[in-house]
């Protein structure tokens, strides 16, 4: 006689897949669950045993490791009790650019009344002093930050200030198109070590066309070797955005990056706002980046196989997920969303957003995930009333659609992104470009594992612990 | 459209429930309750390409295998709570910070 | 077992008691049933005052030093003041620390300069058990690794590889990953041919060369995912040329013999040779010759 414990599943090729409370997974025999279910597993199997191992099963009705899955689960979910780590400003919506696929909708450089007020700037970094995480992230964005030198002084001096009467400890993040990196922000950097996250959509061609200016690749490669040259190899990274256009170039995008000196690369969709929306169809997009996304990862894959040391970062978070138990809080990967939970966003418009889309909503005039003017008390943004509905719908436990989805461990739920694209927070799972996305994304990694474990463990583990052998 | 009977003294409502939820993306879904069985019927949606041909055997798959999910759910619910008590019960830190 | 510190030994340990709760099936040191922990206790203090104060490490073995409860504690905190820069490495099941406040003086007492080497037999609760020739068994040395683990105490696990297990070990890697990635290493440990190991010959005696391809993976995924894998009592022409890195000079060194054809081999002085205790001989030694 054995009792149940919490897991679900699914049929995934030739096999049933079953993933337990805490993302432990096995691949069984078409039919198993039923015959687990159905009491038919007879202890002296050899799955008797994966299964009360790794927490299907149980041997009592209140299992005698309750505590250890307890642990494991507090430790799954541990990435929640810093609270909100991530702390995006938003300076100016002011930017020296003009990309297509724009999700800032950004302004002209020259326009007014689009700088954050000073004041709302200092109290916005008290209220992340407010966070109770020892470990802050301070980003800032735009539009172009680097077009708000003044702005950009200003924050990281407030927050060194407060910094130095507390226990924290801050990161510095500064996104910029590294079109215009003046000697002036350079040297900010260098001073308050100010980490560069810059686009750099692929090969030129792409990325000029992208950025609708022709030098554009020029300027940002160039900025990059010299923000590397000043401040160090680690201390830039880049991002790419997969416009229509890039669906084509798999390869070329993956080897712009390596020719630039880039270990790694994080391959994301274009997200549904802003300028963005203007275009497409996004049935069709998504269909065609779900194929991209396999093409680029066997691509990298064959360049790890050469002995050539080369990360794509979505899959090493998923794999994060799959292959151990340590707490992962990636803003667009979690249960309970990110929202809030990891990040905040502080915008040029006086408000508090609860993540960057809710920020891009707002210049629709849809101040849905606005959560309070930065004026207002931390309680009240953090924990008020407009938080706390958002609760309802952020964890992939408890929605439907994915509260019995086999990759719930694996994924995560994102109410703005419901919202913007289905009309209301809570979403609606068959319908959901996301889901799919993700779903197609998660079940090919783990298909990977299943049936070319020799070829792709070693290089999967090399992305987890971050460098080769 | 493509109709199909299910038995509810097999299937719980909420299975059939869950399956209907799966394909109401491409399909409008009619219901009608006629003493212990009910008739499920499906009618592709304008511009929508799914096929309409396997839809009632990927909706009796999915009412199988939520069936087995809810004998899951239903058996270990207690179970679960307690879990959830147990890891996450112990956060005195809200004591700390509340003013 | 030994009752001398020689500061030129590999192995310096405190032989505290005969008695054991568990029953091993591969068990290579049959536990007593009378009462010996006074006469051990009294000599080992005696040992911990007299031995060198730079000895670096001491072990405290048995049977099953968690039965000596509080006085476990004591003997510690004997040696933490006798032998302040000495580590001790204490061999136990586990079980004990089931109960958490066993644990935490345990952490308390040991100060950060200790290690405690705990076996795990299989992932599946009723394989363990089986090996451990007690119900309940896997339950409580779970208990006991997280408690320690609470208490931030390192842990050395220990995998003893049997006939019973070695089919499982690349899932018994799985598992350590999932649910013991706090331990600081995990071993992979080859028998001893003797004591219960005789009498139970059949149900767990297993070649090396029988488990090699199982082994080799299990270690391989554990090393992948960044954990600290030791191989001991395996001799280096046994192993695939992949896994000699993990190979430890693991036999102390006043049980350590060779065959006479290790005589030949260029690889001698690193391999950690057979047990001097074990009845028979692993198939298949082959020296390496250059």
């Amino acid at each position: 006689m054995y009792y149940l414990l919490p897991f679900r599943f699914q049929q995934f090729e030739d096999k049933e897949l079953l993933v337990n409370e805490v993302g432990d997974y096995l691949f069984c025999p078409q039919g198993t669950v039923s015959r687990i279910v159905h009491r038919e597993i007879d202890s002296s199997e050899e799955i008797y045993q994966d299964l009360t191992a790794n927490f299907f099963i149980s041997s009592s009705p209140i299992p005698p490791l309750m505590d250890v899955l307890a642990a494991r689960l507090r430790t799954k979910k541990a990435f929640l009790d810093d609270f909100t780590s991530l702390h995006i400003f938003v300076l100016t919506l002011r930017c020296n650019q003009n990309c297509s696929y724009c999700q800032a909708t950004s302004q002209d450089e020259q326009v007014s009344g689009k700088d954050m007020d000073l004041n709302d700037l200092l109290k916005a970094v008290e209220l992340m002093f407010r966070s109770p995480s020892k470990h802050l992230t301070m980003e800032f964005q735009g539009g172009e930050p680097t077009v708000a030198p003044h702005l950009v002084r200003a924050a990281v001096e407030k927050a060194e200030a407060m910094k130095a009467i507390s226990d924290k400890e801050i990161t510095y993040i500064l996104c910029t198109n590294c079109v215009n990196l003046t000697e002036e922000m350079l040297s900010l950097c260098e001073q308050h070590k100010i980490l560069i996250s810059t686009s750099l959509d692929g090969p030129a061609f792409l990325h000029n066309l992208n950025r609708g200016k022709p030098d554009s690749y020029e300027k940002v490669t160039a900025g990059i070797a010299t923000a590397r040259e000043r401040l160090g190899a680690s201390a830039v990274s880049a991002l790419m955005t997969t416009s229509e256009r890039a669906l084509s170039y798999p390869k070329e995008i993956v080897d712009a990056y390596r020719e630039k000196g880039f270990r790694s690369i994080f391959i994301r969709a274009l997200n549904p706002y802003g300028l963005a929306t203007e275009n497409h169809d996004w049935e069709s997009y998504t269909q065609r980046f779900i194929l991209f996304y396999k093409q680029i990862l066997e691509y990298i894959i064959e360049i790890n196989k050469s002995g050539e040391f080369f990360v794509e970062e979505f899959a090493t978070i998923i794999l994060q997920k799959i292959l151990t138990p340590f707490p992962i809080g990636f803003v667009d990967l979690q249960s309970p969303a990110g929202i809030v939970n990891n990040v905040v966003v502080y915008n040029y418009d006086g408000g508090v957003y609860a993540s960057d889309e809710s920020r891009m909503l707002a210049e629709a005039c849809d101040y849905t995930f606005r959560l309070g003017d930065i004026t207002d008390p931390y309680e009240s943004l953090f924990y008020g009333e407009k938080a706390q509905s958002f609760a309802k719908s952020w964890a992939t436990e408890a929605i439907a659609g994915c509260s019995d989805c086999a990759l719930q461990a694996y994924c995560g739920a994102d109410p703005v992104r419901n919202y913007s694209t289905q009309g209301n927070a809570y979403g609606h799972r068959p319908t959901s470009l996301l889901c799919k996305k993700n779903k197609a994304i998660i079940e090919y990694i783990l298909s990977l594992l299943k049936n070319r474990k020799e070829e792709v463990l070693p290089i999967f583990t090399s992305w987890i612990r971050g460098r080769n052998a | 459209m493509v109709s199909v009977i299910v038995d509810k003294t097999v299937y719980a409502d909420a299975v059939i429930s869950k399956a209907v939820y799966w394909e109401s993306g491409d399909f409008v879904v009619c219901r009608e309750t006629e003493g212990s069985i009910e008739r499920v019927s499906f009618t592709l949606k304008q511009g929508h390409t799914a096929d309409e041909t396997s839809v009632a055997e990927r909706f009796f798959t999915r009412l199988n295998d939520f069936k087995l999910q809810q004998i899951v759910n239903d058996e270990t619910k207690d179970i679960r709570t307690i879990l959830y008590v147990k890891a996450f019960a112990h956060n005195d830190d809200f004591e700390e910070t509340a003013d | 077992m030994r009752d001398i510190i020689d500061i030129q030994s590999n192995d310096n340990a405190l032989f505290v008691t005969g008695q054991c709760n568990n029953r091993c099936l591969m068990c290579c040191q049959p536990p007593v049933t009378c009462d010996d922990i006074d006469y051990f206790y009294a000599k080992n203090l005696q040992l911990v005052e007299t031995a060198p104060k730079e000895l670096p490490e001491i072990g405290i073995t048995g049977g099953e030093p968690t039965l000596l409860g509080e006085r476990l504690f004591q003997l510690i905190r004997h040696i933490r003041q006798c032998l302040p820069d000495t580590f001790i490495q204490v061999l136990s099941n586990g079980r004990r620390f089931a109960d958490g406040t066993y644990a935490l003086k345990f952490s308390q007492v040991s100060e950060n300069h200790a290690i405690v080497g705990i076996p795990l037999h299989a992932d599946s609760p009723l394989l363990h058990d089986r090996i451990a020739g007690v119900n309940g068994a896997y339950d409580e040395t779970m208990l006991g690794l997280y408690n320690l683990a609470a208490n931030d105490v390192d842990i050395e696990l220990r995998i003893v590889i049997n006939r019973q297990n070695y089919q499982r070990l690349p899932q018994i890697a799985y598992f350590i990953s999932k649910n013991l990635a706090f331990v600081s290493c995990v071993a992979f440990i080859a028998m001893e041919d003797t004591g219960f190991t005789l009498k139970n010959k059949e149900e767990v005696w297993v070649e090396p060369l029988e488990y090699m391809a199982q082994l080799q993976e299990a270690v391989n995924y554990l090393s992948l995912l960044d954990f600290d894998v030791a191989l001991f009592n395996l001799p280096l022409c046994l192993l695939p040329y992949t896994l000699h890195s993990f190979a430890k000079k693991s036999i102390s060194d006043w049980k350590t013999r060779y065959e006479k054809q290790c005589d030949w081999c260029i690889k001698k002085s690193e391999c950690c040779g057979l047990f001097a205790t074990s009845q028979s001989v692993f198939d298949g030694l082959n020296p390496f010759i250059s």
